[in-house]
């Protein structure tokens, strides 16, 4: 896309925006079009910064829920993970959450943001929207589960919380998701939050994460 | 702070639970007195015992089961409903006259 194009993007010229899509603006970050929606792509130089905070909300998003969940997942050539709290990648990019014994989050492969199907496409499940209920952030670098100790009882340190490993847990008293995602370089925690608290849960890792040198990023910061 | 070993989850923080009463048998709605129907909805046996409960872990949306002794507030016990429940709760509608 050129530039002209990028500098008109804003999140206003799409029906699908993110709960902290104001919050973005008056920083004065840059967008960029993903998933039918505005992404944020930077907000300016953050190259030296050493732990990233990325508002993933515009991805795609779905979940399936009830005994047939998983066997639907796996035939449509999704890997899903052997037992709850546990997630994986497909080959595609997507990333399967097992949130419970029978039901499944899948979330958009990171870079392009989408899904290879949605919960309308599996039949005999009951669909999860978790598109538009939940905001999506990821939080990525250094000192992770030390800025997730300030806010957060369930110890997210290596040894407790691998790769692949979910917690489903109250962070900053209020219910969140934390994947830690698998096969990737480095350490990027997914929360998946309330979209009604998403400004309040922002505002709060920020804050947890300015001692130790974090700030707000786009996807710039990954790719 | 008190702590509550959830099955699905492990132990976590007493605030992330909310209290969801009785585990009790429920009596036929076509067929039961409205004294009993009346028991089971609105009254609960509030002595001092091991009872058993529903529970949900809120950040999860998982509904379990727990013992607790009412006495003392220990957590003896909890479990899948699974144990409990193995199939589906049908209702059935009464026949009412007018009605084909």
């Amino acid at each position: 896309m050129s530039d002209v194009m990028k500098s008109t993007i804003t999140p206003e010229t799409y029906l699908v925006r993110s709960p902290l899509y104001r919050l973005h603006k008056a920083a004065g970050a840059h967008f960029d079009e993903c998933s039918s929606a505005a992404q944020v792509t930077s907000y300016g130089d953050r190259s030296a910064v050493s732990t990233a905070l990325i508002d993933l909300s515009v991805n795609h998003r779905f979940g399936v829920r009830g005994p047939n969940a998983l066997a639907a997942l796996a035939a449509a050539g999704l890997s899903v993970p052997d037992k709850p709290n546990q997630c994986v990648n497909s080959s595609n990019g997507e990333t399967v959450l097992r949130l419970s014994n029978t039901e499944c989050w899948v979330l958009g492969a990171m870079e392009s943001g989408a899904c290879s199907a949605d919960s309308s496409a599996f039949a005999d499940c009951y669909p999860v929207y978790c598109q538009d209920s939940h905001a999506c952030l990821l939080l990525s670098g250094e000192h992770l589960p030390d800025i997730m100790a300030k806010l957060c009882g369930v110890d997210l340190s290596e040894h407790a919380f691998p790769k692949g490993a979910i917690a489903q847990t109250s962070v900053a008293r209020i219910n969140a998701i934390i994947s830690h995602l698998p096969d990737r370089e480095g350490t990027h925690f997914v929360i998946l939050c309330d979209s009604a608290a998403a400004e309040y849960l922002w505002g709060c890792l920020l804050d947890a994460m300015g001692e130790f040198g974090g700030q707000a990023a786009g996807l710039d910061y990954l790719f | 702070m008190k702590m509550m070993n959830c099955p699905l989850n492990g132990l976590r923080n007493i605030s992330e639970f909310v209290h969801g009463g009785e585990v009790k048998e429920m009596p036929d709605p076509n067929s039961c007195s409205d004294d009993a129907w009346a028991e089971y909805v609105f009254y609960t046996e509030n002595g001092i015992s091991v009872v058993t409960e529903w529970w949900l872990h809120a950040p999860s949306g998982y509904w379990f089961i727990a013992e607790r002794h009412t006495g003392s507030d220990e957590i003896l016990k909890t479990y899948d409903p699974s144990v409990l429940f193995n199939k589906r709760v049908e209702f059935s509608a009464p026949v009412t006259e007018g009605m084909a």
